[in-house]
């Protein structure tokens, strides 16, 4: 052997391999051997042959007698499994109806928890966007003092030109862009005879920076530059011409009050999925932010600010909470910068800052869903452990024949994680089925589009209820002591039959929770819905006045009269319920300082508008054309003239700072009505005459909408020729502005009669196990004379103490809760005790019911038969 | 009852040992089976089958000593026992009646035993 054939050495993963399989005690011979034989083929052949060879020596050594013998346990772990699996399907198989409700119940839990996380991974979704700066976006809420308390610009309104002062004065802002959007925001957008009505928006450089912009045609990031350009989205370019491609580089014709003109299409967008604003067009900015426009006392452009890296935003809303101060001495507005990822959940402010909003449901649903889940769990593990007391046996003769407590433990949680996917497999198809009635509910458009989060969410979920469920039967039982498990005697049964008791009484305590909760949230939306608005919504309907009804509009409004089925027409700024306007700079007798900022909410309208709403007077009277003077005139609500203390208020003139602006004379006090949502207080507002209101709104005749309506439309295409009659009616609008909770009570509603499914199911099959194992014990007492009343008394006491437990320990947590959700609301109903009462007697009779209809069966259990059997 | 009756390929192995004595294991059976019978074998296949024939009981082995080629491993010397020799007899003794009652060869046939 010459040097170099020292350094060759046999290829080293053979060996590996062979060392991995080949039996210990025959490694030396067998390595020396094929040494040898490598070599010697070195010796004459050449390296890759003599490697080649020791490879082929080494296959060659699989063969059943050098094979370690532990591959042959693991054939034992399998031939574990199978028996395992075996002894699974026997038990489940012995107690087949507890088995299924078992699972079925699980399964429930599951599909409950599937679908809820959907929703919620929706709602925490919404505005989180992926462009370049979107991690340091905020956007900068406007709050001022009202009436001894703040209002804050849910919609973000800022003062106009406060987005370009805000980087001059605050180093820490990188740069900022504004953007200008209402519900309000339509108009009609038409290229030759297609006519579409479009939701438009007004966005600065550098919107889409931070918002994301899906583009086919144009660069998002040069274009909407110019006043006269406009980007549409996908829909409005196939319905316009047809084509995306070709929109671009168009000139369309636009419609609008304010905005009307020729545009051309500059980009063609789709819309983002998972943002809370939608609009069909943008404009540049720079078309809304005139000169005029840009004044401090003009308000209503949201101001967004890309803060610059490491910025810490406590500091900075530190600073710009009385930034307002710094520009004016009086001014004592609050600014607050809120990231824009949070603006969709956290809505609701308070003194200035978020306190909460949508997260609140977003946190009620989760806190449901795992409330259901461990409901599920619950079931499962009192079934378990019930089932313990029978299989104990089973663990004494494991045990006795050498099964170690680890082998106990993984076929329990082997045995409970395989129900757990079986379980899966049926609430998978359940919640598919159920999603579009889901969607139908939440007004999502949910899918299962199984990306690697879902497949993971569900996985978990899965994986948690199936250990959460075998805790129990897996830890505890495992470590009985064989003798007295084979004696079938549990000296520790005590212990389990109170966690199984304290189980129960968790489990009835959330139904009961539940029960209230749903009540409470139904009563209060209800409440909302019927409660006397001040003003009568129904068989109203509203539309917007735009093309030639602008210059027509009393003409239209004549003819509208005209209609037998139409009772009344008129016309009124802003929209009912919520987006009215407001104003301030007013002077009056015996105001203070403080009072200057006061801000009064108007609705400006026809002669007719009071009366056509049903709002009552309470003093002096409404607008009349007998009054040359009544153009000048107001009707103040009782807030305003709370908040100015006016002791006669008819009478009063109205001054106001600005010298262009006309005085204003009191004739008239109209009752407080909800012109906003009834979350907020009623706050000081008048009315004053104008024919400048964008809406036509009109009372129909009751039972008569659809005639009305079709006249309406021909009197309207007679007058507006190329504008699409849309209307809506106003008890739709209210209802939108209430759909949130809408929402949350039908959901509330399914998923609680869902949790108390699934603990009556747990309920029925636990008194179906243990009156199945008390069945000598009836046949003994029937014997020596008990009556059939006797028995189901006897049986059904057990648990329906536990139920009570449950019940009053369920009450106080239940009272607590709902007087923290109805703390929302400005006008809400009180907690009546009824609420308390209803739920525990409920939930009393269901679970009597279920218990007696085992016990009963148990109760005519054949005598004979049974004591006959031993 | 173990089986008893040698295959061909035991055989043959079962002469091998004899031949080599001191000399008899794994590798050095199966190189001296390649060049005795022109055919190829791997050391694995020798090694089963001699691990079998000690199972049976023809063969005996213990640990030998080591060589440098072998890394310093030990090597298993084989050694074939009494009934292992028996058993080679009477394989030999059955096919030599069988050529006895070869009529075209018995007459020429002179073996000496």
């Amino acid at each position: 052997m010459n040097d170099k054939q020292n350094h060759i050495t046999p290829p080293r993963l053979a060996q590996r391999l062979l060392l991995w399989f080949l039996k210990d005690e025959l490694a030396e011979e067998v390595v020396g051997d094929l040494d040898e034989k490598f070599y010697q083929t070195l010796a004459g052949r050449s390296k890759g042959k003599a490697k080649r060879n020791y490879w082929y020596q080494v296959l060659n050594y699989l063969r059943p007698f050098a094979i370690k013998r532990n591959r042959s346990t693991q054939l034992n772990q399998t031939a574990m499994f199978k028996h395992n699996i075996l002894i699974s399907f026997r038990s489940f198989g012995r107690y087949k109806s507890t088995f299924l409700i078992n699972i079925f119940g699980l399964a429930t839990g599951l599909a409950s928890a599937i679908l809820i996380y959907l929703w919620v991974n929706d709602e925490l979704n919404t505005n989180k966007f992926d462009e370049v700066d979107s991690k340091r976006h905020v956007q900068v809420i406007h709050t001022y003092p009202t009436s001894g308390t703040y209002h804050t610009e849910i919609d973000g309104a800022t003062p106009n030109p406060l987005f370009e002062r805000l980087p001059k004065d605050l180093p820490e802002i990188e740069y900022s862009f504004p953007v200008n959007a209402y519900p309000s925001y339509k108009g009609v957008l038409s290229s030759g005879d297609n006519n579409v009505r479009a939701q438009y928006q007004f966005v600065g450089k550098g919107y889409f920076n931070v918002f994301p912009g899906d583009f086919i045609h144009g660069n998002k990031y040069e274009i909407l530059t110019e006043k006269g350009e406009v980007a549409i989205s996908e829909s409005l370019a196939l319905s316009l011409f047809n084509s995306t491609e070709k929109a671009v580089g168009q000139l369309v014709e636009f419609k609008d009050d304010y905005y009307g003109g020729s545009y051309l299409v500059s980009g063609v967008f789709r819309p983002t999925q998972n943002s809370s604003t939608a609009f069909d067009m943008l404009f540049s900015y720079e078309l809304f932010g005139t000169e005029d426009m840009m004044q401090w006392y003009n308000s209503g452009t949201q101001a967004h600010l890309v803060l610059k890296e490491g910025v810490d935003l406590d500091q900075f809303n530190a600073k710009l909470k009385g930034y307002l101060k710094t520009l004016a001495e009086n001014w004592h507005d609050i600014l607050y910068a809120q990231p824009y990822t949070e603006r969709y959940l956290f809505g609701q402010f308070e003194n200035g800052v978020p306190v909460g909003g949508k997260i609140i449901y977003v946190r009620l649903f989760s806190i449901i869903a795992i409330f259901i889940l461990v409901i599920a769990c619950i079931n499962y593990m009192n079934f378990s452990t019930a089932k313990a007391s029978r299989r104990i046996k089973e663990i004494g003769v494991k045990k006795a024949i050498g099964a170690n407590r680890k082998t106990l433990i993984y076929q329990y949680f082997g045995e409970s994680i395989f129900v757990a996917f079986l379980a899966l497999v049926i609430a998978l198809v359940i919640a598919y089925s159920l999603l579009p009635q889901f969607n139908e509910i939440t007004g999502k458009a949910l899918t299962f589009d199984f990306s690697r989060d879902l497949i993971m969410a569900i996985l978990s979920i899965t994986l948690f209820t199936g250990l959460v469920s075998g805790v129990y039967p897996a830890l505890l039982l495992s470590g009985f002591n064989a003798v007295v498990a084979l004696k079938g005697k549990l000296n520790n049964q005590g212990k389990s039959i109170w966690l199984r008791k304290g189980l129960v009484i968790f489990q009835f305590a959330v139904s009961v929770i539940l029960i209230v909760s749903v009540t409470v949230i139904y009563k209060q939306v209800e409440f909302i819905q019927t409660k006397n608005l001040g003003y009568n919504k129904d068989h109203i309907i509203t539309f917007t006045k735009e093309g030639k009804l602008k210059t027509e509009a009393d003409a239209f409004l004549t003819a509208l009269r005209g209609i037998p089925t139409v009772i009344n027409a008129s016309q009124m700024s802003g929209d009912l319920p919520g987006k009215i306007g407001y104003s301030q700079g007013y002077k009056w007798e015996g105001m203070t300082d403080e009072d200057k900022s006061q801000r009064f909410y108007q609705i400006r309208g026809g002669y007719e508008l009071i009366d056509l709403l049903g709002i009552e007077l309470k003093e002096g009277r409404t607008f009349s054309k007998d009054f040359a003077t009544d153009v000048d005139a107001i009707i103040l609500n009782e807030a305003a003239v709370e908040i100015t203390r006016l002791e006669n208020p008819v009478g009063q003139k109205f001054g106001n700072y600005n010298p262009r602006a006309r005085t204003k004379e009191v004739i008239g006090v109209v009752n407080n009505f909800h012109f906003q949502s009834m979350q907020e207080k009623v706050r000081p507002f008048f009315f004053s005459i104008s024919d400048s209101g964008r809406k036509f709104i009109v009372k129909l005749q009751a039972g008569k909408e659809r005639e009305a309506i079709d006249e309406i439309a021909s009197v309207y295409e007679s007058f507006n020729e190329g504008y699409p009659f849309e209307f809506r009616f106003l008890d739709q609008d209210y209802q939108a502005v209430y759909a949130a909770e809408e929402r949350i009570t039908v959901l509330s509603k399914y998923f609680a009669g869902i949790a108390i499914a699934i603990s009556c199911l747990g309920l029925l099959a636990l008194t179906a196990f243990s009156t199945q194992r008390r069945f000598k014990e009836i046949a003994i007492r029937k014997v020596l004379g008990s009556t059939s009343m006797e028995v189901m008394r006897l049986l059904s006491k057990e648990y329906f103490v536990l139920v009570i437990a449950a019940i009053v320990m369920a009450l106080p947590i239940s009272y607590y809760l709902m007087r923290t959700w109805l703390d929302g609301f400005a006008y809400r109903i009180g907690l009546e005790p009824i609420f308390f009462i209803v739920a525990g007697l409920v939930m009393m009779v269901v679970a009597w019911l279920t218990i007696m209809s085992q016990a009963a069966q148990s109760s005519k259990v054949n005598v004979t038969e049974t004591l006959r059997s031993e | 009852m173990k089986e008893t009756r040698l295959g061909d390929f035991e055989e043959t192995l079962l002469l091998l040992v004899g031949i080599l004595e001191k000399e008899a294991y794994a590798f050095k059976i199966a190189e001296e089976f390649e060049s005795q019978t022109k055919r190829s074998t791997s050391i694995g296949a020798v090694h089963s089958t001699l691990n079998r024939l000690s199972d049976k009981g023809f063969l005996t082995s213990e640990m030998g000593a080591a060589t440098a080629e072998r890394g310093g491993r030990r090597k298993r010397i084989y050694s074939i026992t009494a009934s292992g020799q028996r058993a080679l007899q009477d394989s030999r003794d059955f096919k030599l009646s069988l050529w006895k009652q070869f009529p075209a060869f018995a007459g020429d046939l002179n073996f000496s035993a």
